[in-house]
């Protein structure tokens, strides 16, 4: 019995994809195997097909609460799918001899062909400091994606994988070992059939363990995983996409830039670098940026300078990117260049390095060859539609009014806001409640049989094998594009509640709570707040009411307002109406958030301080004294209403009087009722000002009265007219003008300049 | 990006700062002489040679001078060796100037053919003025020139440094074009030959520039095409930050006459505070206004000095918590009230929820903040 070769490779790398072709020409094995889902294997016939890539081997796995879904991507030049085509073209036997996506070693992992926490072994770290280069994927460019022959790349890839196993000092975490025991009993019964030459194609790290290994099995069969009876798994293949796959932008990637890596698998390095610079400087001409033939030069010039000066005979990725952005960018960047760290683009990158990261990303979709088995997607929607009598019929318009109150109701109704959130067409929802907490129970839906549908839910198979899944992490997905937006995230949450899952609504909420932590504008955070107490206090239809999870969330998000309410200063700034929402919505969390943990104290202190800030914007400084007030943390209401009096007089310039007014209105409207002092104070400040003074305050006046229902405006307004001794019934006459207000305003003002012009000329006595 | 850990000084001169080439003389010459890459037309050093210097090579016993990406090294070196000038752009303290002041020692042996850019600068002090006297006397020769940097730097074939380029005249910073772009300087005065100085191989400019001096006076399409500009970033990492503020407060101190090391609590307040202040974003993710003050790494470092001077000379003892409160409204806060009162709220809310006792003791003493 010879050695098997075993091809240490890094996933998604075109070099590595060399070498396995290479390697496999040479050998001619008789067994080829790769590191990819043992379960595929009888179905390996299906990656055969004339794909168009990137495609993906994508599987789930259900039973009760746990569900978890990954995705195997391949593309051209993947080490994998180059050692499956060119295996099968040599006519040996290909397997699979990984663990399957749902088993242990994979949970919490959503691509198997990911970096993971490689990127971060020491050895690594040590190679990049000595070598003076910022991160992996430069490194790997330098050491291994440049021109050499075969045998010295070869040579490099075993002594960098030994070198990377050995820094770990033997230390390897149980997902790994458990992977590592099944390929290697996978190997040892290849090796003891003895049909000819082994080859194995495998993540590096594993290589070196793998050598070792198999040698101490015996060659039995390996298990078959299997998973729980009841569990529902499965793997099949669906479409990917460039997008998807890129480290800038997808989430969980591999190796960024994947249309330069294409071009790099199919015209080499050097091409690779000049298609890549010519295109980057076409989408920037496009997107209307000047690219003059000098900066075209100076990009070129720094690109080959930057090739020589590290040493590559063939322009690297970074050589490009570094040059491009050295050039053209000619001013001070925001943000670090996006390829000297690893992640998606940061906000605030220089609009010219998104469009030349996107060039290098590329647009490419993967195409399943016709004849791919259709995913189980469709029959389960197919099932779930005819389960609740929702099937669409040729030619025919259905409408269906759903009950929510009817456990069937809610059940179709989860079912067709599933299928609208995948965006299969043909069902539309005609009305119903807008949000959880609506009075509405009832909804109404129509639906007809679209052309287009079987194709939308093929590619919604990307997302998930049933209904619920695809919905699920179709969700997920528009909560990870959410970009710390929280309008957007509280109305993925909405959607989660519609479509009836709770452990999305979980995770909405957890990445909310992060999020809020970055929120900039007070009237932002208002608006989700809102929406989140309400959800937390009244919603019985989705059974989301005193969840521990929304209640976390809102004690952040008072936290972070208290923060922003302070932050704001500007003695005559004005206010937006939603900012004040937002502090009523913090007074409200305090107020009947019992049971949550709110520290009421630092609220409270915070409002104090803001009160009598002179630098505060007048109508935060009501707004504070409002909370002050609602909140009864004064002596008596004798000493609450000569508190509001005292800021009211301080603050009865005409520009900011109005602003303090529909602060402290908004927030404590019922005890300004009650308080017939600062109605008497406000009478009084009012009848002492000019006419053009009135004239300015009249604007936010009327905005800051507007925080009262009409009721309690003719309450005031029966007061005031008590103060000047007129009839009470004159109160409905005056609400009520018969003028437009805004018209009165005008001739008053027309009237001051008639009278001014008359002053001037001595027409008056 | 700031000042690295410089070696042990050598130069016995009694300078106050002596210049790079100097004070780095010894490991300039082991450089050179181990240095066998290929250099470009004008420089003493190869790139390799030069980048060596800068981020260190423990071969050689050369030690790191700057903390930053390596690849923003090679950039900038490459920006050297063609015909466009280098800008380097940043927050100030960044150490914008030490890579400059690096760069040029490195490259051309001499550092000090350098413009301070100013209100008042002028095209004299940039190309060439007269010896008014010799003039008058002789009329207009070479021997009554005067040369200004960028004349040395064009006849000697060097690396001339513009610091704070932005804070220059619009006109005045216009006055480098031609020399960039067509590497010559006319000087009509002078008759004959010596009207043209073309420059030699090996020249040319690095500027710097401040982000936070944007709007006093922008820089023209023309002279920005005339450069590659690269941004100096603070340090991205903590440890790496701390480790700096650590040596170089230590080593001021000891200049001071002060014996001790600031403590170890000190300092983590300190790094977490500026770099929070600086970076609008809170350890823990959370965001928050930057101060509009510079915040930067030197700017912590003199903190630490001048904390450290203090609590030595008044008490004679170490720097605590408090004695960081009292100076951070003189530093951070200047004359601005409105920093002041985000570094109020800032002790107020964000400082209130960390833990440890050292960070209870900054919170407690937050009241010392004055104004």
């Amino acid at each position: 019995m010879t050695e098997p070769v075993i091809v240490g490779v890094r996933h998604h790398s075109p070099a590595c994809a060399r070498l396995v072709r290479e390697t496999l020409r040479e050998v001619k094995p008789a067994r080829v195997l790769i590191e990819g889902p043992c379960d595929m294997n009888e179905r390996l016939d299906e990656l055969a097909l004339d794909h168009q890539l990137p495609v993906a081997i994508f599987s789930y796995y259900q039973r009760d609460e746990r569900t978890h879904s990954s995705w195997s991507p391949l593309c051209d030049y993947s080490p994998e799918w180059v050692a499956l085509r060119e295996g099968r073209a040599l006519g040996a036997e290909v397997r699979f001899i990984d663990l399957p996506a749902w088993t242990h070693s994979f949970r919490g992992v959503a691509n198997r062909y990911a970096d993971h926490g490689r990127r971060r072994l020491a050895y690594v770290a040590t190679l990049c400091e000595r070598l003076g280069i910022d991160g992996l994927d430069p490194l790997w460019d330098h050491l291994f994606e440049q021109p050499m022959p075969t045998e010295e790349l070869r040579a490099r890839l075993e002594l960098y994988f030994v070198r990377l196993r050995e820094a770990e000092g033997g230390v390897i975490n149980q997902a790994d070992e458990a992977r590592e025991l099944h390929m290697a009993m996978h190997l040892a019964q290849a090796m003891h059939e003895d049909a000819g030459p082994v080859v194995v194609v495998c993540g590096g790290y594993h290589a070196p363990a793998l050598a070792e290994d198999w040698k101490k099995l015996d060659g039995a069969a390996p298990p078959t995983p299997e998973p729980a009876g009841d569990a529902r798994h499965g793997s099949y293949l669906v479409p990917y996409s460039f997008h998807r796959l890129d480290a800038f932008t997808g989430y969980e990637a591999g190796m960024p830039s994947p249309a330069y890596y294409q071009e790099l698998w199919e015209h080499g390095p050097q091409a690779a670098g000049e298609r890549m610079l010519e295109l980057a400087v076409k989408r920037l001409r496009e997107k209307g940026q000047s690219v003059s033939a000098a900066d075209l030069i100076a990009a070129e010039t720094m690109t080959r300078g930057l090739m020589r000066l590290r040493g590559h005979a063939a322009m690297a990725r970074v050589d490009l990117l570094d040059g491009v952005a050295a050039a053209l960018v000619n001013d001070a960047l925001e943000v670090p260049l996006p390829w000297t760290r690893r992640g998606p683009l940061a906000p605030g990158t220089d609009p010219l390095l998104v469009v030349v990261v996107a060039a290098l990303s590329g647009k490419r979709r993967g195409e399943l060859a016709p004849g791919t088995p259709r995913p189980p997607l469709v029959a389960d929607v197919q099932a779930e539609l005819s389960l609740h009598d929702l099937l669409p019929v040729e030619g025919k318009r259905l409408e269906r009014v759903l009950d929510l109150t009817d456990p069937e109701g809610l059940q179709s109704s989860r079912v067709l806001h599933r299928l609208r959130v995948l965006n299969v067409p043909g069902f539309v929802r005609d009305r119903g409640p807008a949000l959880a907490t609506d009075a509405e129970l009832t909804e109404a839906w129509t639906i007809m049989r679209a052309l287009d549908a079987d194709s939308a839910l093929v590619e919604a198979a990307a997302f998930g094998a049933t209904l619920e899944a695809a919905a699920g992490a179709r969700l997920e997905e528009l909560m990870r594009g959410a970009d710390g937006n929280l309008d957007v995230l509280a109305r993925v949450l909405a959607e989660a509640l519609f479509v009836g899952l709770s452990g999305l609504a979980a995770r909405v909420l957890d990445r909310a709570r992060e999020q809020v932590h970055q929120e900039a504008h007070l009237e932002r955070l208002g608006g989700a707040l809102g929406l989140l107490l309400a959800i937390w206090r009244h919603d019985r239809l989705f059974g989301a009411a005193r969840s521990p999870q929304i209640g976390a969330v809102i004690e952040a998000m008072v936290a972070r307002g208290i923060w922003l309410f302070e932050g704001r200063s500007g003695a005559t700034a004005t206010t937006s109406t939603d900012e004040l929402r937002a502090v009523i919505a913090i007074r409200d969390a305090v107020r009947y958030g019992g049971g949550l943990d709110l520290d009421a104290v630092v609220v409270h202190d915070v409002m104090a301080r803001r009160a009598v800030d002179a630098e505060a914007p007048p109508a935060h400084r009501g707004a504070a004294l409002g909370y002050l007030w609602s909140m009864r943390t004064f002596a008596d209401e004798a000493d609450a209403q000569a508190h509001a009096v005292l800021a009211l007089r301080k603050s009865s310039q005409p520009e900011v009087v109005g602003e303090l007014l529909a602060g402290l209105f908004a927030l404590a409207r019922e005890e300004v009722i009650a308080a017939p002092a600062l109605v008497e104070a406000l009478d009084q400040i009012l009848g002492q000002q000019t006419w053009h003074d009135f004239l300015v305050a009249v604007p936010s006046l009327r905005l800051a009265f507007s925080w009262f229902p009409p009721r309690e405006r003719d309450q005031i307004a029966r007061l005031v007219l008590g103060l000047h001794g007129a009839e009470d019934q004159s109160v409905r006459k005056l609400r009520r003008l018969s003028v437009d207000p805004t018209a009165m305003t005008r001739a008053v003002e027309l009237e001051q300049r008639v009278d001014a012009i008359e002053r001037r000329y001595g027409l008056t006595p | 990006m700031a000042r690295a850990k410089t070696p042990p000084s050598k130069p016995d001169l009694a300078l106050q700062r002596p210049p790079a080439e100097v004070l780095h003389a010894e490991e300039l010459a082991r450089l050179a002489e181990a240095d066998d890459g290929p250099k470009p037309p004008g420089w003493r050093l190869s790139l390799g040679a030069v980048r060596r210097f800068v981020l260190g090579d423990e071969s050689l016993g050369v030690a790191p001078k700057f903390v930053g990406n390596p690849s923003l090294v090679d950039r900038a070196m490459v920006s050297l060796a063609t015909q466009r000038g280098l800008m380097l752009i940043g927050e100030p303290g960044t150490a914008k100037s030490l890579l400059s002041e690096l760069l040029a020692a490195a490259i051309s042996g001499v550092s000090t053919a350098t413009i301070q850019g100013g209100a008042a600068t002028t095209e004299d002090q940039i190309k060439y003025s007269f010896n008014y006297a010799l003039l008058v006397a002789e009329g207009p020769s070479i021997r009554s020139l005067v040369p200004a940097p960028m004349y040395t730097g064009m006849r000697e074939g060097l690396i001339v440094r513009f610091e704070e380029i932005t804070r220059c005249p619009l006109e005045v910073q216009d006055s480098m074009l031609s020399m960039l772009s067509d590497r010559v300087l006319a000087i009509p005065e002078l008759p004959g030959p010596d009207g043209m100085l073309f420059a030699r191989d090996g020249f040319n400019v690095i500027a710097t520039a401040n982000t936070r001096d944007r709007g006093i006076n922008e820089m023209s399409a023309a002279l920005k095409r005339r450069f590659n500009f690269e941004t100096v970033f603070p340090i991205a990492d903590f440890a790496t930050e701390l480790a700096l503020v650590r040596s170089e407060s230590t080593r001021l101190l000891s200049r001071s006459g002060v014996p001790m090391a600031p403590p170890d609590d000190v300092l983590d307040i300190l790094v977490t505070t500026f770099r929070e202040l600086r970076s609008g974003e809170s350890q823990d993710g959370t965001s928050m206004e930057r101060l509009s003050t510079i915040m930067s790494t030197a700017e912590c470092v003199a903190v630490a000095h001048t904390v450290g001077v203090r609590a030595y000379y008044q008490r004679g003892g170490e720097a605590t918590p408090a004695d960081v409160v009292e100076c951070l409204a003189g530093t951070a806060a200047k004359d601005d009230p409105e920093d002041l009162r985000r570094i109020r709220r800032y002790l107020e809310q964000r400082v209130k929820g960390k833990k440890g006792a050292h960070w209870k003791a900054f919170y407690a003493a937050r009241h010392q903040l004055p104004g």
